[in-house]
């Protein structure tokens, strides 16, 4: 019986205290009867190895201890949805700071990256990305523990739901809204605020380079195709090839003029009273500062264009599938 | 979807088999502790009637339902050896009566379904 004890005393090694002597008893038996129900069958002691077969057949001790415990998960069905939400929402955000973290490692004397800021900005990626992922899961372990399942989890109206929308189907409020703003903003071209270098007031002016008009006259350009493109959207909602490359285009049209008009070093000149000098000087220093940081933001810029191209192109490959009640 | 492999369709014909025994093991056994018995000849009794199940299923569900009031056991000396006996108890009995009568309007639901009166 040397196997059978040590068989018992595997399996409440995994027990809790309160379980031990019971479970341990009653699985004694139980193993006990199978061996002299065999024996009874075959006439004679049972050899060790048909004992081991026997507790072979049971299973390993941890997982015959397993089932006497309550079942338990860290996160539970109903709140697992949301765990994982709360994690792809974490990933994504970690994602915006490493974007910048990687364009200001590039090197653009060498127009290189530099091997080992690369390798420091991943592995403070990495140790963000877990330890982010680390406290999500301890606060949502500890809602499900506590039981402090939140109210709206059992408190809501289907009135409330969020209506179905096809991600491929451009909204007209914003069709309109862009529509809006470049009117305005050919509306200050036409009155003339575009197209000087010195702009005066009260008791002072600012002086700016001489790039800022002809800027003025692309983004001009571009907020009429953009408005060409808005009205489009506006009576055909839905994006397609054509109109996802003219996004892209102008998108692109405008970083890059902008980009450069950075590089200029765009207020030259700040005349004003004493009492406007911190902002004043601020915006100096801002605009000398700006060059430095242009090639950083324009990588920024066109990283987050192009994923947004994608994710249109993604979504207008994908069958429009209706549901119908 | 494509066609599943015949490995594939065993595999899911075994865990629905598995879920659909899991809530009639209960009943089973329920219906087996009208007489007292102690885990072993339960087993034995089960497996007998078609409804084989694992000591490691088994005596975790007669502890769940000793918790919830349905069964009664208690330990005593038979064949020189100490059994835990377990036997219904009077809500236990009650409780197999209306399993009994869900489980009865659940087969003449399906057989309705399965072959629907004209």
């Amino acid at each position: 019986m040397n196997l059978v004890e040590r068989y018992i005393e595997a399996v409440k090694f995994w027990l809790p205290a309160h379980l031990k002597d019971d479970v341990a008893a009653e699985l004694a038996d139980d193993i006990r009867s199978e061996i002299d129900e065999a024996e009874r069958e075959k006439g004679r002691h049972l050899t060790e190895d048909e004992i081991a077969a026997i507790l072979k057949a049971r299973g390993r001790p941890m997982l015959v201890a397993s089932r006497y415990l309550p079942k338990r998960t860290l996160i539970g069905p109903e709140l697992y949805p949301i765990y994982i939400l709360v994690l792809k929402i974490v990933a994504v955000c970690s994602l915006i700071p490493l974007a910048i973290m990687f364009a200001t490692t590039f090197d653009f004397g060498t127009y290189q990256f530099s091997v080992q800021s690369v390798g420091n900005v991943w592995n403070q990626f990495i140790y963000s990305l877990v330890t982010a992922f680390a406290i999500v899961t301890l606060i949502f372990a500890l809602i499900e523990h506590q039981g402090m399942n939140p109210a709206s989890l059992d408190k809501w109206n289907p009135k409330t739901l969020r209506p179905v929308r096809d991600p491929s189907r451009i909204r007209r409020s914003a069709s309109i809204g862009e529509i809006a703003a470049n009117m305005v903003l050919i509306a200050i071209f036409a009155a003339g605020y575009l197209s000087r270098t010195v702009y005066d007031f009260k008791g002072g002016h600012i002086t700016v380079c001489p790039e800022w008009i002809p800027y003025w006259q692309v983004i001009i350009a571009m907020a009429v195709a953009e408005v060409a493109l808005a009205a489009t959207n506006l009576f055909k909602p839905f994006w397609s090839w054509q109109r996802i490359t003219a996004r892209v285009a102008i998108d692109l049209g405008k970083i890059a003029a902008f980009a450069w008009l950075l590089q200029t070093n765009i207020v030259r000149e700040v005349v004003a009273p004493d009492a406007w000098r911190p902002p004043t000087d601020m915006l100096l220093s801002l605009s000398n500062a700006a060059p430095r940081y242009v090639p950083q933001i324009a990588i920024v810029v066109v990283a987050i264009i192009c994923v947004t191209a994608i994710w249109r192109i993604f979504h207008l490959r994908r069958a429009r599938m209706p549901v119908s009640a | 979807m494509a066609k599943l492999s015949t490995l594939e369709l065993q595999a899911v014909f075994e865990n629905l088999r598995l879920e659909l025994r899991r809530g009639s093991l209960i009943l089973a056994v329920l219906a087996a502790l009208r007489q007292e018995q102690y885990g072993y000849t339960l087993r034995k009794i089960l497996t007998e009637h078609g409804m084989a199940v694992d000591e490691g299923t088994l005596y975790p569900l007669l502890r769940r339902l000793e918790t919830q009031g349905l069964l009664v056991s208690e330990w005593r000396e038979e064949e020189n050896r100490k059994k835990r006996f377990y036997r219904l108890s009077e809500s236990g009995a009650a409780i197999l009566a209306r399993l009994i009568d869900e489980w009865q309007g659940i087969g003449d639901a399906i057989k309705d379904i399965r072959e629907p009166r004209t």
